[in-house]
């Protein structure tokens, strides 16, 4: 970015900019075009999104304002409007010269080996690449991706909306007697509570890259020392989650199919998103609602 | 001259391996029918589903990736049959019959090869030939030397690198069988053959390929079945993305794979259900077109 005439000001307040909202996707696929213009960023390396099917994806349905899951309800919520600023971003970055055509089953060693030694100027990744990338793809460590890299929240779609983050909580559970013959209830969450300590997820989250999941780690010394995790860890102010609805795996399904349609270039945003919503509307029946 | 009765010890020497079909053919296959008049799935779990009769079955009918999933599976069963199963195993038999035995062994050897290697490392090399460059063999040598724009060429042609990459595997199948079947015709009528004028291309056409009918049935209604009912190496090459998605895959899909766990066995096994019916056709038009009951007629000669 640097070569691109951005001032050391600039680069250090992206992330700012992107978590207030004055810097958008709109904004990014425009710094791209001018970077691949400028000849600094190879053409179809301006951004390169995840490369394979992942959860990653509804962050840019929710960018443009797209809503997931009903709490109330508890239903899932398919957003008509968000849906088709969706599919569009994505077939933008393809269009803009930012991501090439057929990216989407680019492999992941490939992906690594790229992102991680600075050849896409935008991407999406997830902190838990950073140990990967410090231990298996960039000479030099943790220090060179330091100089080379930086981080922030998925910028949003709408302007003054604030950039967002997934995370991807998982749940322990214990199966009760009735479910699994076993008395041994107490003995498992003794198991649990002994195996998610302070120290024991500290250790887990520095070598990985995985931020902590107990509050007690903020101000745990190792977690505090580790660079990264403490420079990553305002993300969690505003993040959100997938929904822990059972069938959300089926809205998830037909999202996919329909953005790797669209990014592609074999169906229109409108007909992608159309698609999208007939199938869920077939599959979901009455746990779904439409805007 | 007294009609040979017919024994019953056939019947007990076919018991063994009578029972392991039901057990493991048979009873899974009725288990999923069953199963598909059922709204089993990971939200009603095992003891809260109900039977919906032909629910699943409608759903299908009315799903909109019914129809192009449907002509997807036809296009890759066709081509991979077609062109490689059964077409490329017959050129192969006949080809490595015409060489000297230990060069068409050779090759023969050869066209086993992508079978007997592990179905992940084969497809992964194929995915490391379609790649982008620098990383990808075909971009690195078929583009870059001409300054052609290089990609990643699996997502624009995904079904063709499915047709491809099965076939190589399947075409070994028939390979072996149509060569052990041509090794098998009588030398005199080859020898003669010749010796009366035919030429090679005439002798494939008139006496080999006819003396082939039998294997010939029994690869086409074998793969056609195998490759309806296959979709390991699709999984792994496409997933079923870029409009690759066949019908066995998306079975799959629905009812076992499900990155957060929702699992639809009831709407899975209906899909199941009807690739068995879809499977049941082909085997009766084949055996019609092949005239199996000509082919295992009581010969008319009687015995003596």
């Amino acid at each position: 970015m640097k070569e691109l005439g951005w001032s050391a000001e600039e680069i250090d307040s992206l992330p700012q900019r992107i978590a207030e909202g004055s810097y958008t996707l709109d904004d990014m696929l425009e710094t791209c075009e001018r970077a691949v213009d400028a000849g600094v960023v190879e053409e179809g390396h301006g951004y390169w999104h995840r490369p394979l099917k992942g959860g990653d994806f509804i962050q840019f349905y929710v960018a443009f304002g797209g809503q997931i899951y009903d709490e109330e309800q508890d239903k899932l919520v398919i957003d008509e409007d968000a849906l088709i600023k969706c599919y569009q971003f994505q077939r933008d970055c393809v269009e803009s010269g930012a991501t090439p055509e057929s990216y989407i089953g680019t492999q992941w060693n490939i992906w690594h080996n790229e992102v991680a030694n600075g050849g896409a100027l935008f991407f999406n990744a997830g902190t838990w690449m950073w140990a990967d990338w410090a231990a298996n793809y960039v000479d030099g460590g943790e220090d060179t991706l330091f100089e080379n890299l930086g981080f922030a929240y998925e910028p949003s779609g709408i302007r003054g909306q604030k950039g967002t983050t997934l995370s991807h909580p998982l749940v322990y559970l214990v199966a009760s007697e009735s479910a699994s013959g076993s008395e041994d209830q107490a003995l498992a969450e003794r198991l649990i509570a002994k195996m998610q300590t302070t120290e024991r997820n500290t250790r887990h989250a520095v070598e990985s890259g995985h931020l902590g999941v107990l509050e007690s780690q903020d101000n745990y010394a190792p977690y505090k020392e580790s660079e990264f995790l403490s420079a990553a860890s305002y993300l969690l102010d505003n993040n959100f989650f997938q929904p822990n609805h059972p069938m959300y795996g089926l809205w998830f399904d037909s999202f996919w199919e329909n953005l790797v349609s669209v990014e592609q270039g074999d169906k229109t945003a409108e007909k992608g998103a159309s698609d999208c919503i007939k199938v869920l509307k077939l599959e979901l029946e009455d746990q779904l609602i439409v805007k | 001259m007294r009609k040979h009765k017919k024994s019953n010890v056939a019947y007990y020497f076919l018991l063994p391996a009578g029972i392991l079909i039901f057990l493991f053919f048979f009873l899974p296959v009725i288990l999923t029918i069953l199963i598909s008049f059922t709204d089993m799935s990971s939200v009603t779990g095992f003891s809260n589903w109900s039977i919906v009769g032909l629910n699943n079955y409608f759903k299908i009918f009315v799903h909109p990736d019914s129809l192009h999933i449907f002509g997807q599976t036809m296009i890759y069963v066709s081509c991979t049959l077609i062109f490689f199963n059964v077409g490329m195993g017959l050129l192969i038999a006949l080809l490595a019959y015409h060489l000297p035995k230990r060069v068409g062994g050779f090759f023969r050897s050869l066209w086993l090869l992508p079978r007997i290697t592990p179905a992940v490392v084969y497809v992964l090399m194929w995915k490391m030939l379609a790649a982008d460059a620098p990383y990808g063999v075909l971009n690195e040598l078929f583009r870059v030397p001409f300054g052609l724009p290089t990609t990643n060429l699996l997502p624009e042609h995904a079904m063709l690198f499915c047709i491809l990459v099965n076939g190589y595997i399947g075409a070994s199948f028939g390979m072996i069988i149509f060569s052990s079947a041509i090794e098998s015709i009588s030398s005199d009528i080859m020898t003669s053959s010749l010796v009366d004028g035919a030429g090679i291309f005439d002798r494939a056409r008139y006496i080999i390929i006819p003396q082939l009918r039998w294997p010939l049935l029994f690869v086409t209604t074998y793969q056609t079945l195998s490759l309806l009912t296959s979709f390991e190496s699709i999984m792994v090459l496409t997933d079923g993305n870029f409009g690759t998605e066949v019908w066995s895959l998306w079975s799959y899909h629905k009812a076992l794979n499900n990155y957060y766990g929702n699992f639809q066995y009831g709407f899975g096994s209906a899909l199941s259900g009807l690739l068995v019916v879809v499977g049941i056709v082909f085997a009766i038009i084949y055996l019609k077109y092949f005239k199996f009951g000509e082919l295992v007629k009581e010969p008319l000669i009687d015995e003596i």
